[in-house]
């Protein structure tokens, strides 16, 4: 029986010397299920995705990852864990300037011998696999891939960050706010192909967002002002 | 995982700033240039001062002191305190051991320039550099009495071409109230330049020194003088009665040692023979203080150069956290991301140290015809060696040491920064 994608069980964190940040009694997800997590500022989003990819540790509680608890291992695994599992979607300027397009959407088999050999198992050639993933995203223009990234838009970037979170069939997709510097169409379009390749890579994906028009495209939705204790134990104190 | 991977991202990185890089790259060349050049003029310099006189075993003179003694007879400085008489001259160079010697008396001038009363021998015999031979780039050595032979620098300042006329001045300074007006000399050779003191001398025979001095007394002219006109001085057997010093080259160089010992304990006369070598190295050690001062100056200024690249590497920090977080969440560990700033580092450095090296020689074999011309200093023989290799060695392994302190910073960074990017 395959273990879910995310199990955090008692999960409490806070920054040395500062108040709670974050208290989750229970949040899973399962493995391939597209999770909408709904997060205003403030919310102790940053610090839970900072928990799920291994950078925090937590000050109490569980945190298992594909049935791993990352919160036992040394930091080095941790490293390792997230290069080999977890791609990763930042809300804007995700891409180096210095490396190409291609480069840019391989890097995770850089740092990921099994990434690596998944990418070669599906494209052939990291470079192929890119392309492939690339195109499905909607970047078809061979010439558009020779460009410069910083000469393409946003929402180019973006699509390409999502290729390069997607190589090499990690498990999990996190997407912090991906979408949040795109027009409306451009959104729905990100994300309808972003949806598309993450079941075609069988991989769950967390979409981290403030904007609750978005909900309705996931399998469920999980509002991080309601399970964070914390958040909620700052929110009535405030009322 | 590819563990050189940063490698790649460094050199990539370092193209994608290539403005700033370049302008760090050309600070340390810059001055890796600065240092090594310091550094070739003065081997050069070291070399082409031991190298002033060549193929000379011995200098001999009246006693004194060593450095006196080379550096009149030899860089025609200073003051000659006494004189060899031509007795003795005649006993150290007919030995058997003695394969020639070249008589040198001093004490006259010409506008500043040293005048040398010499031999024909000294036009092969005096040797300079690695044993090259005084060649002339104009007409021939001395044979009748009141010839000269000037040296290049003499001839190229004073403007003398072939047969101009000269009179030479009685003592050793710029302007003399006692000239030997009357006995001029026609310019029939000039030499061609060396870079030694032989370019700033003015050469005539042993015989024309006699010559001019005849019915002088202590330094001044008496009456006598005017009887001994210059055509009746023609017609005379002149015999020099005594010599400022002489040098000597000996069959075999292993009797130097011997010789030195004979000319020290020799009875008639207070004489003193020095090793050219041995008495060169004495001297630039009194010089050698200057050169350790210049050295050290040079190696500051590629400490700056240094110190350049960390400042520009330490600013750039800040603005690449992103970078740093991006690369973390594809899966880079904290340490590449210290690798990453290391080998940028060091790929700076060792850029600017190698062009560096290419500049200096580049610089020398475009200027070396001017040095050696205006300096007199050969700088031509330099190829790079193992003392590049370890001034490249040294600047590579300088900007690994500094190169840390951004680097680990970034490190700590990247484990506070997580995968949170700050805008």
């Amino acid at each position: 029986m395959p273990s879910s994608a995310i199990h955090l069980a008692n999960v409490s964190f806070a920054w040395p010397g500062g108040p709670e940040v974050l208290r989750l009694p229970s949040l899973s997800v399962g493995r391939g299920e597209k999770v909408f997590l709904r997060g205003p500022s403030g919310s102790g989003k940053s610090t839970l995705l900072g928990l799920l990819s291994g950078v925090l540790l937590p000050g109490a509680g569980e945190v298992a990852v594909l049935g791993e608890r990352i919160d036992r291992m040394p930091g080095a695994g941790r490293d390792k864990f997230r290069a080999e599992h977890l791609g990763i979607i930042f809300q804007m300027f995700n891409l180096l300037p210095y490396l190409s397009l291609t480069d840019n959407a391989i890097m995770p088999c850089r740092f990921s011998a099994k990434r690596r050999l998944a990418a070669l198992e599906c494209g052939g050639t990291l470079a192929a696999e890119a392309r492939r993933l690339l195109r499905h995203l909607g970047l078809h223009d061979e010439a558009m891939l020779k460009r410069d990234v910083t000469e393409l838009s946003v929402g180019q970037q973006q699509r390409v960050a999502a290729a390069r979170a997607l190589i090499g069939r990690p498990e999990i997709v996190i997407a912090d706010e991906p979408t949040s510097a795109l027009d409306a169409d451009a959104q729905t379009r990100f994300l309808d192909l972003l949806m598309e390749e993450c079941t075609r890579a069988g991989a769950a994906l967390v979409f981290v967002s403030h904007d609750g028009r978005l909900a309705t495209h996931f399998d469920r939705v999980i509002d991080l002002a309601e399970v964070n204790e914390a958040a909620q134990g700052k929110a009535e104190a405030a009322s | 995982m590819n563990r050189f991977f940063f490698l790649t991202l460094a050199a990539k990185s370092l193209l994608n700033r290539r403005l700033s890089a370049a302008l760090t790259v050309l600070s340390i060349a810059l001055a890796v240039s600065l240092f090594l050049g310091v550094e070739k003029i003065r081997m050069g310099a070291k070399e082409s001062f031991d190298n002033t006189i060549s193929g000379t075993d011995l200098i001999v003179g009246a006693r004194s002191g060593s450095l006196n003694l080379l550096l009149y007879s030899v860089f025609r400085l200073g003051d000659p305190t006494n004189n060899v008489t031509w007795e003795s001259y005649r006993a150290f160079a007919d030995r058997p051991d003695v394969a020639w010697t070249v008589p040198l008396s001093l004490g006259d001038s010409h506008k500043g320039y040293r005048v040398i009363g010499t031999a024909a021998s000294y036009f092969v015999h005096y040797k300079y550099g690695r044993r090259q031979d005084l060649t002339f780039a104009e007409g021939r050595p001395f044979e009748n009495l009141f010839e000269t032979v000037l040296g290049a620098e003499v001839a190229a300042k004073l403007g003398y071409k072939i047969g101009d006329e000269i009179t030479l001045a009685h003592g050793i300074g710029s302007t003399s109230f006692a000239n030997h007006d009357d006995k001029p000399f026609r310019v029939v050779g000039i030499l061609a330049p060396t870079g030694t003191p032989v370019d700033k001398s003015v050469h005539v025979s042993l015989e024309a020194i006699e010559a001019i001095h005849l019915g002088w007394q202590s330094g001044a002219r008496t009456p006598l003088a005017k009887m001994f006109t210059k055509e009746r001085v023609e017609a005379m057997k002149l015999q020099p009665d005594q010599i400022t010093a002489f040098l000597v080259g000996l069959t075999s160089r292993a009797a130097a040692l011997r010789y030195q010992r004979d000319v020290m304990t020799y009875r008639r006369e207070p004489l003193q023979a020095v090793i050219p070598g041995v008495a060169l190295a004495q001297l630039w050690q009194v010089v050698g203080v200057a050169e350790t001062a210049l050295t050290a100056i040079a190696a500051f200024v590629v400490f700056t150069g240094l110190l350049g690249m960390l400042t520009a590497i330490l600013t750039s920090l800040n603005e690449r956290r992103r970078e740093m977080a991006i690369l973390r969440s594809a899966g880079a560990r904290p340490w590449m991301i210290f690798a990453l700033l290391m080998s940028e580092a060091v790929l700076l450095a060792f850029c600017g140290a190698l062009l560096g090296i290419a500049v200096v020689y580049l610089g020398l074999a475009a200027g070396a015809p001017f040095i050696e011309a205006q300096l007199g200093i050969f700088v031509s023989g330099l190829v790079p060696g193992l003392y590049d290799l370890l001034v490249l060695g040294a600047v590579t392994g300088a900007a690994l040491v500094l190169g840390a302190v951004p680097a680990f910073r970034a490190y700590r960074n990247s484990l506070a920064d997580g995968l949170t990017i700050r805008l």
